[in-house]
């Protein structure tokens, strides 16, 4: 079977900057998987560089054996919360159609029934069925969010990226949230990228942390090594309302 | 008052109207909403280059304002798109270039100076019959492109960045914007000038947009609303014998303070 996602030696530039470098991995269909790394550790620009927004200086990428500009219309991509634009005039409904525009689409043409369909079905899932006519600055900053997620939802996508999803969530939600992911794990694969440590479910099966290389440690847990090499510095390893614990404990930590 | 609509001049005044004011509403929407009102302004001025060349050619000052805004929009779109330029700056030195072209035009065309007064600040009761049927030809156009692609416009204006993954060709979609704005400034020029441009292509958008929740909806009210404030505005500029692109601004900002106003207490 294809991966979802296979990066291969990837390295990004700007000009002489090196922001990614020999990058390596690979996510499996219905893996949930999770990027971290601190900000400016080049998790956007590997996230555009999937999205085929930025061009490789080597190495290749492969959405379901197909380079990003052929394989992105099996990508749903969650933006971050906040490069919206929120008082924009226009409802839910039309907003989650976006994702039916496939290039191609004949000029004057309108949405299909198929569209409809999707849109109502993705607003079911996310739990907004009815705010379709809502224009999007009348809903909360937690229905917005997930207005957002279903807006890819829509595009019937193979792989789920969502960029910074947990920002805006707040813990009661962020259970709803993490149980949302593991029903969509059924038909796709899904990545979080996130700075946020504490952001990681448990449910996580596959994590690799990002400062210009990518450190992977083969399964779910962060390692104390892993944290220093992207972070610089050891780092207080405390896990949050995390079910499960996925941070290792501390070399040398005294046993209690 | 009754009388003065049999009149040639007076039918031309309101036909000149009513075309600039659809236009007006449609592109002007996109307009506030991705806060192109400086873009604008530099397209608008740039339009008095292609004035002066109409005056130095001998050619209508209209199709000349034509060129000059298609021209500048092309410019705009390449150093900001494609040179990533900053907008401020770039606007600035087209706005200008623009000015002092058509400055430098009608100073060596020979003869009297031209009236430019009447295309700075507008004067609707001289529009020609050719310019009417060269307004309706161009708000044709606009109409015909914004049905065309009006899904793939409201995306890339909302969230570039989403239609890009989409696989929507965005700059040549911003590029389709800039245009627009063009087309739609020339008939502006006759109704209220270059300088009062950017209050006519904004107010009644923004107007709108106070209650209205989606752009289609926000478009078809700015239409409304800008063919009454021309409509409104020749009636009180003649009644009260003032210059009639001033009265019709005047009167666009007072209609948009009311309704802003009125949102507050409609609206708690």
């Amino acid at each position: 079977m294809t991966a979802a996602l296979r990066l291969n030696d990837v390295t990004i530039c700007y000009g002489r900057h090196v922001a990614v470098e020999d990058v390596t991995w690979e996510v499996e269909d219905h893996d949930f998987a999770a990027i971290i790394g601190p900000n400016g550790g080049g998790k956007t620009t590997l996230l555009k560089a999937i999205l085929g927004l930025l061009p490789l200086a080597a190495g290749s990428i492969r959405i379901f054996g197909h380079p990003p500009s052929e394989g992105r219309d099996q990508i749903g991509y969650v933006p971050q919360f906040h490069t919206f634009d929120f008082s924009f005039p226009i409802t839910v409904s039309e907003m989650i159609l976006q994702s039916r525009l496939p290039q191609g689409r004949r000029l004057f043409s309108r949405y299909s029934e198929d569209d409809y369909q999707a849109m109502e079905k993705a607003l079911d899932l996310i739990g907004l069925s009815g705010f379709g006519d809502h224009p999007i600055a009348d809903l909360s900053g937690g229905q917005q969010q997930r207005a957002i997620i279903a807006r890819a939802l829509a595009g019937k996508p193979r792989l789920l990226i969502l960029d910074e999803p947990t920002v805006y969530i707040d813990a009661p939600a962020e259970e709803l949230f993490f149980s949302l992911i593991e029903e969509l794990r059924k038909t796709m694969a899904v990545i979080i990228v996130t700075h946020d440590i504490s952001a990681i479910s448990g449910k996580v099966n596959r994590i690799a942390c990002l400062n210009r290389r990518l450190y992977t440690h083969g399964d779910a847990t962060i390692t104390d090594d892993m944290l220093t090499s992207v972070y610089g510095c050891p780092v207080d390893l405390i896990a949050h309302g995390v079910p499960h614990r996925v941070l290792r404990d501390h070399r040398g930590d005294r046993d209690d | 008052m009754i009388e003065i609509l049999g009149l040639g001049f007076f039918q031309n005044a309101i036909a000149a109207g009513i075309l600039a004011a659809i236009a007006c509403g449609i592109v002007g929407s996109f307009v506030v909403v991705r806060r192109m009102a400086a873009t604008s302004g530099g397209i608008s001025h740039a339009a008095f280059g292609g004035v002066g060349l109409g005056f130095f050619l001998g050619i209508d000052p209209l199709i000349g304002a034509a060129i000059f805004t298609i021209g500048a929009a092309c410019i705009l779109w390449y150093l900001n798109v494609r040179e990533m330029q900053e907008t401020d700056t770039i606007t600035a030195a087209v706005w200008a270039v623009g000015m002092a072209l058509g400055i430098i035009f009608v100073s060596i065309t020979p003869g009297y100076p031209p009236d430019l007064f009447s295309y700075l600040f507008g004067n609707i009761l001289l529009v020609p019959t050719s310019d009417i049927l060269l307004m309706a030809l161009l708000l044709g156009v606009i109409l015909a492109v914004v049905i065309a692609l009006f899904p793939r416009l409201v995306a890339v204006t909302f969230d570039p960045e989403y239609a890009a993954v989409m696989g929507l060709p965005v700059s040549a979609l911003t590029l389709v914007l800039f245009l627009l704005i063009a087309l739609t400034i020339v008939p502006l020029i006759s109704v209220v000038g270059i300088i009062l441009v950017i209050a006519l292509l904004t107010l009644p958008a923004a107007t709108a947009r106070l209650y209205t929740q989606s752009l289609k909806r926000m478009m078809i009210t700015a239409v409304l609303i800008g063919v009454g404030t021309v409509l409104i505005g020749i009636a009180l500029s003649y009644a009260s014998n003032l210059p009639s692109g001033a009265t019709i601004i005047i009167l666009g900002a007072a209609i948009y303070g009311v309704a802003l106003a009125g949102r507050h207490l409609l609206l708690p």
